[in-house]
């Protein structure tokens, strides 16, 4: 039944969902911002983000959230290295070809994935798993509030980053216009590598916490690292803003279509409205018309 | 100040300039001038280490630039006034000036914004305005004043006044001569020859990527006839 | 053009004879081949001559391995009647599709294939009742009933000529495509989509035929897939699976008929040999597609017209 309760919940599920996708989302977005490619061994550094934290939490017994930043910084180093070898020798190539290069990758480390994890479930221990928050009648489970925290402090952070300090100008400014940027004295190559780091990180970050609510696998990227690409195309390839807020659409919508029909074609039917809206309106719902 | 030797550029296997030599002195303000198409841009482009040379050296105060990335270049205080006014459309004017100072220190920054407001005094008023909205001379002001902000000690200029009214274009020659008179070295690159000429000392006239006629500016100005000739390619 | 007619002649010759020499599972894998190679010179078709780069085909030949599966096990059909009505009814779903999908053009087409192939992919896995869900279905193999020679079973060799049979087929139809007129207009709006409309080229017509032609080919490789494997499962039709058929026809060359045949087999030859690196070989594999994207974009057919051009110019 439809009642308001039931379908508040499901926007409250909705959103909390949706805001690991912009963890994921948020990274992708930047490297598009200024690599102009979509990186598709995203999900794969979002996979072995979470599987570096259960190593740092669970197998040496640190504390989830060191763990979860350390995950981060070695995430971070290997999406800097798959910059360094994949997506910069293809600078200037047809945009599919960077497509295909990164399903390739992602291909590649999720099968290393296999080897090293094995088909064990893995998990990564939180004490916030089993605790339930109620308010106004609805609840939700508390890692997954925290997952949500984190994930709008990151946000709010990065945009904080971009708007008020020089790395952040800089960023903008090489996403905008990269020869302009280098006239100022601005490493644009630096700033590739920065983005990229950061997209490994938030990534890491996302997939320790989703690992935590539920387990980690090599091949838990591939959906997430889907939906997080037709977000980024979604809030216009490129902005922050269009990223977040459709972030939490298809979070919600997901949701609530997983109530109303039925779970397991919840994702059929996502991406079903999401390639309808995507071919009445290509440049996103956000993106502005060129 | 700056010493190109020998300079050729290829994009992909079309060579657009063939060993070309030219000099600026400390203080001078030297105008390049051609047509369309001569190699102008390149040339600029291959000074701030945009393009690499194929063949031939620069040097900057002494200094090889030939392998120098293009930020190192900005550091050393060459400024590059871009063709074609390229402001940061969805930054600020603060913004677009304060990147301007991205490779000097916060206070130094500070000083600068100060000298340049005092230059373009209508940019001061325009602080907070996106780059955008600007119209087209004070874009023109907005990326001279960002190069500014480096403190260069030398300032390539590609165009400055393209497309603008007749009356701005006159206010330009007059920053131009002013920022010449506080001491900077400039490079200008001009269609434009009366321009160009009635602001610098010292000029080059490059056709098909070559140097065909340099001097002095009044020296030029009497070679009119041969100036033409190189325009029209004849 | 008597020397051309020679090494074709040459190649027919060898392809009648290699089963009396190879080992079975050599004609096995050549069978596949075969399949792989109707299916990637439709997608040449598409992405090669046309430059609309599909992320999707992997989910086309499912819909005609699941078509021609449903049509035999459920409806009784024969595999000839069902493989047919298969791929026309992929064809039609190209047509479809295209109305709106077509819309989108560069990334944004690759882009909507994708999400397309992922909507298809989860429809195979999920609709259980239907499609088998993740187990699939199993097929009955074909068979033939001729006059005067009774029925005949259809076995490894029956297969292999058979799908030989379709692959020349194919590729000869296709080239009568590309020479023709509706080749040159494709290739046109490859180069530009704009100039070749304002020249007079029906480009929504066009774009639509040559989407319909590639989803029939692969719809025809799906059905054939599906019954000569005896098995269908949605894992052989995901998105790897697409992005397997673009290495495919990238590794052969881009809009070249032969393309499709060097690159099935470079790459059939090299998933068998890279069988002895155990469970690292879908790594390798992975990075032998980054590899090509990087390093061997332009293929084997580029690579030979490059030493051709050179020994002729010396």
């Amino acid at each position: 039944m439809f009642t308001f309760e039931i379908i508040s919940q499901q926007v409250l599920n909705g959103l909390l969902t949706g805001t690991s996708y912009i963890l994921i989302a948020l990274g992708l977005t930047l490297i598009f911002g200024i690599y102009r490619m979509i990186n598709m061994a995203h999900g794969a550094v979002y996979m072995w983000g979470a599987y570096f934290c259960h190593v740092f939490a669970d197998t040496i017994g640190l504390n989830t959230y060191l763990a979860m930043a350390i995950a981060m910084v070695l995430a971070g180093l290997l999406s800097v290295g798959i910059e360094r070898t994949v997506f910069r020798p293809l600078k200037g190539c047809p945009d599919w070809v960077a497509l295909v290069a990164g399903l390739g990758l992602y291909y590649a480390l999720e099968n290393f994935g296999w080897i090293v994890l094995g088909p064990r479930e893995l998990h990564i221990h939180a004490l916030a798993t089993q605790e339930v928050v109620r308010f106004w009648g609805l609840y939700a489970n508390l890692q997954k509030v925290i997952l949500a925290g984190i994930c709008m402090a990151t946000l709010v952070g990065t945009i904080l980053v971009l708007k008020k300090t020089d790395m952040g100008r800089a960023m903008r400014a090489a996403s905008a216009d990269p020869e302009a940027a280098k006239l100022v004295g601005i490493n644009t190559e630096r700033m590739s590598m920065l983005v990229f780091f950061l997209g490994g990180a938030f990534a890491a970050a996302a997939g320790s916490l989703v690992g935590s609510l539920t387990s980690v696998a090599p091949g838990m990227g591939f959906r997430p690292m889907i939906i997080a690409f037709v977000i980024v195309v979604f809030g216009g390839m490129g902005s922050i803003m269009g990223t977040v807020v459709a972030g939490l659409l298809v979070g919600v919508l997901q949701n609530i279509l997983a109530y109303a029909v039925t779970p397991k074609f919840a994702y059929c039917f996502t991406m079903l409205s999401l390639l309808t809206i995507f071919i009445i309106r290509p440049t996103g719902i956000f993106g502005e018309d060129k | 100040m700056l010493e190109i030797k020998n300079l050729s550029v290829k994009y992909d296997d079309v060579e657009v300039l063939h060993g070309v030599s030219l000099e600026v002195g400390d203080k001078e303000v030297v105008a390049l001038i051609g047509p369309n198409g001569a190699g102008k841009t390149t040339l600029l482009r291959s000074v701030s280490g945009l393009v690499k040379a194929s063949c031939g050296e620069t040097f900057f105060m002494g200094r090889n630039l030939n392998l120098v990335s293009s930020d190192e270049i900005v550091r050393q205080g060459i400024s590059h006034v871009p063709e074609g006014r390229r402001v940061f459309y969805n930054m600020s004017v603060m913004e677009n000036l304060l990147l301007g100072g991205y490779v000097r220190d916060k206070k130094e920054r500070k000083q600068t914004l100060e000298y340049v407001f005092e230059m373009f005094p209508r940019l001061a008023e325009r602080k907070q305005q996106r780059g955008g909205t600007l119209s087209g001379g004070e874009q023109s002001m907005l990326v001279v004043g960002r190069a500014l902000m480096n403190r260069p000690k030398l300032l390539l200029m590609d165009e400055p006044c393209l497309g603008l009214a007749p009356i701005i274009v006159n206010m330009f020659a007059e920053s131009i001569n002013k920022m010449a008179r506080q001491g900077l070295t400039i490079l200008l690159v001009e269609q434009n020859a009366r321009f160009a000429l009635s602001t610098a000392t010292r000029g080059y006239v490059l056709t098909n990527g070559k140097i065909v006629a340099q001097g002095e500016t009044e020296e030029l100005m009497g070679k009119e006839e041969e100036i033409r000739k190189a325009y029209l390619g004849a | 053009m008597t020397r051309e007619k020679l090494v074709i002649g040459a190649v027919l010759l060898a392809y009648a004879l290699i089963p009396a020499f190879a080992p079975e599972n050599i004609v096995h894998l050549m069978t596949i081949t075969g399949i792989w190679i109707i299916i990637a010179s439709g997608l040449n078709l598409l992405t090669g001559y046309m430059g609309y780069v599909s992320f999707g085909h992997a989910g086309f030949v499912g819909i005609g391995a699941y078509t021609s599966a449903l049509l035999t096990l459920k409806f009784g059909m024969s595999f000839w009647a069902g493989a047919l009505v298969a791929s026309l009814f992929t064809a039609l779903f190209g047509l479809l599709l295209g109305v709106a999908i077509l819309r989108l053009s560069g990334i944004y087409f690759s882009i909507g294939t994708l999400i397309l192939g992922e909507i298809l992919y989860s429809i195979y896995y999920n609709w259980s009742p239907v499609t088998g869900g993740f187990m699939g279905l199993n097929v009955p193999p074909p068979e033939l009933a001729l006059p005067f020679m009774g029925n005949i079973s259809f076995e490894l060799m029956q297969w292999y000529y058979f799908v030989y049979l379709l692959v020349f087929l194919v590729v000869g139809g296709l080239k009568l495509l590309i020479d023709s007129h509706f080749g040159k207009e494709i290739i046109a709006i490859r180069e530009n989509e704009s100039l070749s409309q304002s020249l007079g080229v029906n480009i929504n017509q066009r774009k639509s035929q040559c989407l319909a032609i590639s989803c029939f080919l692969a719809g025809m490789g799906g059905a054939l897939f599906g019954a000569f494997m005896g098995h269908v499962d949605p894992d052989s039709f995901s998105i790897a699976g697409s992005t397997e058929f673009i290495t495919i026809i990238i590794i052969g060359g881009l809009a070249s008929l032969m393309g499709p045949f060097f690159g099935a087999y470079v790459l059939i030859t090299l998933s068998l040999y890279l069988e002895v690196l155990g469970k690292w070989r879908m790594v390798v594999y992975g990075l032998i597609i980054v590899f090509v994207m990087i390093y061997a974009r332009s293929g084997i057919v580029g690579f030979l017209e490059t030493i051709f051009k050179r020994e002729f110019r010396k």
